[in-house]
């Protein structure tokens, strides 16, 4: 058992420096110059000598190996660096910027939780077959709709339309709630497909059979029992789910006017601030791998028949 | 004829609800390739005094903030949209096909490296991966393509290799070698085709995926620059006119979506297995 | 209600599966009684319907399904049109399913006491849990099962197929239903395990009075447990009567076909005269294999000295249980694994040292037939291309000739040219058995390794094949490893036999010699569990 959580937990470090490598090339070796490319500007009237003392500071002189070695060793110790556009640390402006991401992240997520458990029921227990297979085909549409869209539409009709949320001029709780729900549709849609496919495979196995020929109503089967072995290879894909909601922050945030992390996302790519960029690709790594490495960590604990298997080979 | 065509409906399983999934992609392909058919007016050309015209007989999905028709910037921004789509994911299965078939047929050391840088790329969502190439080689509507493409590498690469361990494990490939077959008599009669086959299906449901994400990037600004009609651009230049003027975002968006679904309904309909 | 009252009778019952437009009649004006603590056997081949029957008197048929006349009453209740909540309150309470596969009929995330809670709650909704619990030890120890505190803890997984079954026969009589239907209850076990289990079910169903409808396949076994025996065909129930007067003295054709094609286990085979020179074909010495690593558990489907040795032109057959090792067996006469110590001779080679172009020589001359012909194909090819490929292999690469040669092997294995087009996925069991020793053949095999080719084929089908595969050896002079849990089928195929337990061989020879006069006591235990070991032809078929 201790085995398996240090290999996990192995793997988990290794993916996180995998991904630190490689937005490391992409970002900052092969542009090689982002801060050439800024300052090289001729209206903001550098002297050459200024542009390479610039370039110095940013370690953009050095070799692509030291440069990959000392932005490391930095990112080890918790240093961030500092933002080409704005020379602020970019510890600080996550730090800004978070909380409302973190709300948006809530909120969509909750939404999504939701809306995936009621729509996954009605699409188990619905009456006939002919609408359970036409509930089935839902998700799958809902995930063929713009996000951005969808919010847009959303505002016209909620906010403009309707008049129940306002968009403008809100902060805190609020100001994500209509955000939060839009981007909850599109989270929810793979959620919704990956369970439904799990619990058909479980509702097709003899189990579900004898338990209906014990007496058993189709919500109890369905909570108690096909619910608790479907859940695991639903699990599976929360990793995935966290980066699809910090990927929905960015266009969420754009259309909304939202100060979160994904609008700080848009204006690094915008501004080439490759610093920014890297250290929230870092975040949604580092949290997809957090994520997995709990999932792996619980799942034996959900099903025993895992729990035997690793006893047996780590013996 | 009549049978010889009957055969080839049974021997292909053609059906009428398959016949009717590939429909909305043959629209697709033909207005992307002629918009001209579906549409007089000039996506480019506006007319100063028709302009935030909302919908009409002339006009059916009005005019932008230029007096330019939306329904013809809609025809001719297919194109763009569409290819992008098409390149994007065939970028993505040439790379991703041999890294796939590599993984599932090579040795344990050649798959397991395959497969652990996979999983790293797997960990960035992929608007950050392809945002992140974009930076690299800048915005325009063939490097959205590219980005796209190359950000979906890995999740192929994934999906071949798992079809292919599943078609080896299976007692018809057991039973080719009983009956004498080499080990690439095997892979090309029965792995290739049996793998590829499922992975093809998936690849037309990532069209609708790459052309969502190509709008999604479009949409962000990293895509063809005005005034070149492009869907999500269009919305994001629609914005502004969000309370005035509802046909400028609603419009393009349903051509993302009814592209996207007909994806989904050609992925359904050439899907092999019954 | 009194003893001779009928707990389940049925009338008329007609059901109907429509799909698309099509309708297809599952079972046709079928009438039937079962008295309170009677097993009445229900007996079918494969798509006559029986499985139809059981779930409708649970009122579980599937949705495709429509009750279109007729009625089921159990006990005093209508069944037919009752609604689904009513419906509920009857299943597990006065009519309780024993299910078919034991292995995959418990939740395997909940552990057995959880599940039998919940049995006994759904009908007692005011239950107290710790009550239960104690009324479930007894029950689980009425039903065979020891240290059932410790049981009540477990996982399905960590119990055996047997024990899970034990488990799942507490579950359906812990209301005391008044009606059981059991649904091929020990099909998927061994048949050591089978007695025991039918032993418990004739045990509780004398004890308590229960009515019982006994569905399986099996004649044997029916002959040998229930009181009486009804045969459905095509929906159809054809004959119903006692069991004696029916085997005895069947009335309709069909019925004298099925008994005509049981495999009966006193019945052996004629001895053949083996002339010329007797040459082994296969020479196994000492064999041992075990398995290592993390995967395997030591010890675990491992063989250990096994020796024997098969005359060309005969056949040899393998009989274990599962988890015997015959697969472990079988996969080092292929080559597939090197054997630990001892050796494998194959025509003269040794099959783990081979290789290149001499292996798949050997490969060729050595074919394996599954047990599922249908997942040894592979779906995307006709089987036109499925028996082109051996012959492409062997460089036959004109088309005419393959064309040909497929015809003239079409007819040998007895099937119509009109299967060349198909794919195996549209064909019948027997159908696609033909077509994988067509295959087989193809390579002009010396040996052929038959792994329990007919346990998954109704007897009528079962008995065509055995007849096929008799015809083939003798005119091809074919070597047979028979690897098969059916006795009486060895009996009538196989020259020699040895049985395995536990991966060692406990007794081989001469099949007559070892069934007649067995040793060990193994082989004597599985002799007596076989089901309808006392069976006799009827008179009228003999």
């Amino acid at each position: 058992m201790t085995r398996y959580i240090l290999s996990r937990a192995l793997q988990a470090l290794l993916v996180l420096w995998g991904a630190f490598t490689l937005s490391f090339v992409l970002l900052q070796v092969m542009p090689g110059d982002a801060v050439l490319i800024k300052f090289q500007d001729p209206e903001l009237g550098l002297s050459p000598q200024q542009i390479s003392d610039i370039r110095a500071s940013y370690g953009a002189d050095e070799s692509a190996f030291v440069q990959y070695a000392h932005v490391l060793g930095r990112t080890l110790a918790g240093q961030l660096g500092y933002s080409i556009e704005t020379g602020v640390p970019v510890s600080r402006m996550l730090h800004a910027a978070y909380p409302t991401t973190l709300r948006l992240a809530v909120v969509s997520f909750g939404g999504a939780i939701m809306l995936a458990a009621g729509f996954a029921t009605a699409a188990l227990l619905a009456p006939l077959r002919p609408l359970r297979a036409a509930l089935r085909l839902v998700p799958g549409l809902a995930s063929g709709i713009p996000v951005f869209w969808l919010e847009i539409v959303a505002i016209q009709l909620v906010s403009f339309h309707w008049k129940l949320v306002p968009v403008v001029g809100v902060s805190g709780w609020t100001a994500v709630l209509l955000p939060g729900l839009a981007l909850a549709i599109p989270i929810s849609a793979p959620l919704t497909q990956v369970f439904l496919s799990a619990a058909e495979r479980v509702m097709a196995q003899p189990f579900i059979d004898v338990l209906r020929a014990r007496g058993a109503s189709p919500l109890r089967i369905l909570y108690a029992h096909v619910l608790p072995n479907a859940l695991p290879p639903t699990l599976t894909i929360s990793g995935l789910v966290f980066g699809e909601i910090l990927a929905g922050a960015v266009v969420t945030e754009t259309v909304f006017g939202l100060d979160g992390l994904g609008q700080l996302a848009q204006q690094a790519v915008a501004n080439q601030d490759v610093a920014v960029l890297q250290a929230i690709i870092l975040i949604s790594v580092a949290g997809f791998v957090v994520i997995n490495f709990t999932v792996d960590a619980l799942h034996p604990l959900i099903d025993p028949r895992i729990r035997r298997t690793q006893a047996g080979g780590a013996a | 004829m009549n049978t010889a065509l009957a055969q080839w409906r049974h021997r292909h399983d053609v059906t009428l609800p398959r016949l009717l999934g590939v429909l909305p992609v043959l629209l697709l392909v033909l207005v992307a390739l002629c918009p001209g058919l579906f549409t007089p007016l000039d996506p480019l050309a506006g007319q100063t005094d028709e302009r935030l015209m909302a919908p009409s007989a002339t006009h059916w999905f009005g005019t932008d903030q230029f007096g330019r028709d939306v329904f013809s910037r809609i025809m001719h921004g297919s194109f763009s949209t569409l290819s992008a789509a098409v390149l994007a994911v065939a970028i993505s299965l040439l790379v991703a096909i041999p890294l796939g078939l590599a993984a599932g047929l090579g040795g344990r050391r050649l798959s397991g490296a395959i497969l652990a840088g996979a999983d790293m790329v797997l960990a960035i969502p992929e608007l950050f991966l392809s945002l992140s190439i974009i930076t690299l080689i800048g915005p325009g509507a063939t490097h959205v393509a590219f980005a796209v493409g190359i950000s979906q590498v890995a999740g192929f690469t994934r999906m071949i290799r798992t079809e292919v361990v599943r078609v080896r494990a299976t007692e018809y490939v057991e039973a080719a070698f009983g009956i004498g077959s080499t080990f690439w008599q095997v892979v090309w009669r029965h792995v290739v085709p049996n793998s590829l086959a499922p992975a093809l299906s998936l690849a037309t449901l990532r069209l609708g995926t790459a052309i969502l994400a190509i709008s999604t990037i479009c949409f962000l600004g990293y895509g063809p620059s005005p005034p070149t009609p492009e869907w999500g651009l269009m919305i994001t230049e629609g914005r502004n006119y969000l309370a005035t003027a509802w046909w400028l975002t609603t419009f393009p968006g349903l051509a993302i979506i009814f592209s996207a679904w007909a994806a989904t309904l050609l992925s359904r309909a050439i899907r092999m297995d019954p | 209600m009194n003893a001779a009252s009928p707990q389940l009778s049925i009338r008329d019952l007609d059901v109907v599966y429509e799909s698309r437009g099509s309708a297809h009649h599952a079972l046709k004006g079928v009438s039937l009684e079962v008295r309170a603590g009677e097993m009445l056997a229900l007996v079918g081949e494969s798509g006559s319907g029986k499985s139809t029957l059981g779930r409708a008197i649970l009122g579980l048929l599937p949705e495709s399904a429509r009750i279109q006349r007729g009625s089921i009453m159990v006990g005093d209740t209508e069944i037919v049109g009752l609604p689904e909540r009513a419906l509920r309150r009857i299943r597990g309470a006065r009519v309780a399913l024993i299910p078919q596969d034991p292995a995959h009929s418990l939740d395997p995330v909940r552990t057995i006491g959880a599940q039998l809670v919940e049995a006994v709650h759904l009908h007692e909704p005011r239950g107290n849990t710790a009550t239960t619990r104690r009324m479930l030890v007894g029950l689980l120890e009425r039903v065979g099962i020891k240290e059932p505190e410790r049981r009540l803890h477990q996982y399905p997984h960590e119990l055996s197929g047997g024990m899970r079954q034990r488990v799942l026969i507490a579950a359906a009589i812990a209301q005391r239903p008044a009606l059981i239907v059991a649904d091929e209850p020990t099909s998927a076990l061994d048949v050591s395990v089978q007695v025991q289990i039918m032993a418990l079910l004739a045990e509780l169903r004398h004890e308590m009075g229960t009515a019982m409808l006994f569905i399986t396949h099996d004649l044997g076994l029916a002959s040998e447990q229930a009181d009486r025996v009804a045969v459905l065909q095509h929906g159809t129930l054809c004959e119903t009567g006692e069991t004696k007067a029916l085997f005895a003295n069947p009335r309709t054709p069909y019925t004298r076909r099925l008994l005509a094609d049981l495999p009966l286990f006193h019945e052996a085979r004629a001895p053949r005269r083996t002339e010329g020179p007797r040459e082994d074909a296969i020479v196994v010495s000492h064999l041992t294999y075990a398995y290592k690593g993390a995967g395997g558990r030591p010890g675990h489907k491992a063989v250990r000295d096994i020796s024997f040795n098969v005359v060309a032109g005969q056949t040899h057959g393998i009989v274990g249980e599962s988890g015997s090792g015959k697969t472990t067996l079988l996969r080092c006469l292929l080559g597939l694994i090197t054997p630990d110590s001892g050796s494998v001779h194959i025509l003269g080679e040794n099959p783990a040292r081979v290789e290149g172009a001499a292996q798949r020589a050997l490969r060729r001359a050595v074919q394996f037939v599954y047990q599922n012909p249908h997942v040894s194909f592979d779906p995307r090819c006709r089987a036109a291309d499925i028996l082109a490929e051996p012959l492409i292999n062997a460089g036959l690469h004109d088309r005419g000739a393959r064309t040909e040669r497929i015809r003239t092997m079409l007819e040998r294995v007895q099937l119509p040219p009109a299967v060349l087009e198909r794919r195996a996925a549209n064909m019948s069991g027997g159908q696609s058995q033909r077509l994988a020793i067509a295959r087989a053949l193809l390579c002009d095999p010396k040996i052929l390794i038959l792994d329990e080719v007919v346990s998954a084929l109704d007897v009528s089908v079962q008995a065509e094949i055995l007849t096929l595969l008799e015809t083939l050896q003798h005119q091809l002079n074919l070597t047979y490893v028979f690897v098969s849990h059916d006795l009486a089928v060895v009996r009538r195929i196989a020259d020699t036999v040895s049985i395995i337990r536990a991966g060692e061989q406990v007794e081989h020879g001469p099949t007559e010699t070892v069934f007649s006069t067995p040793h060990d006591d193994y082989t004597k235990r599985l002799l007596a569990a076989i089901p309808g070991r006392d069976l006799m032809r009827p008179a009228v078929l003999a």
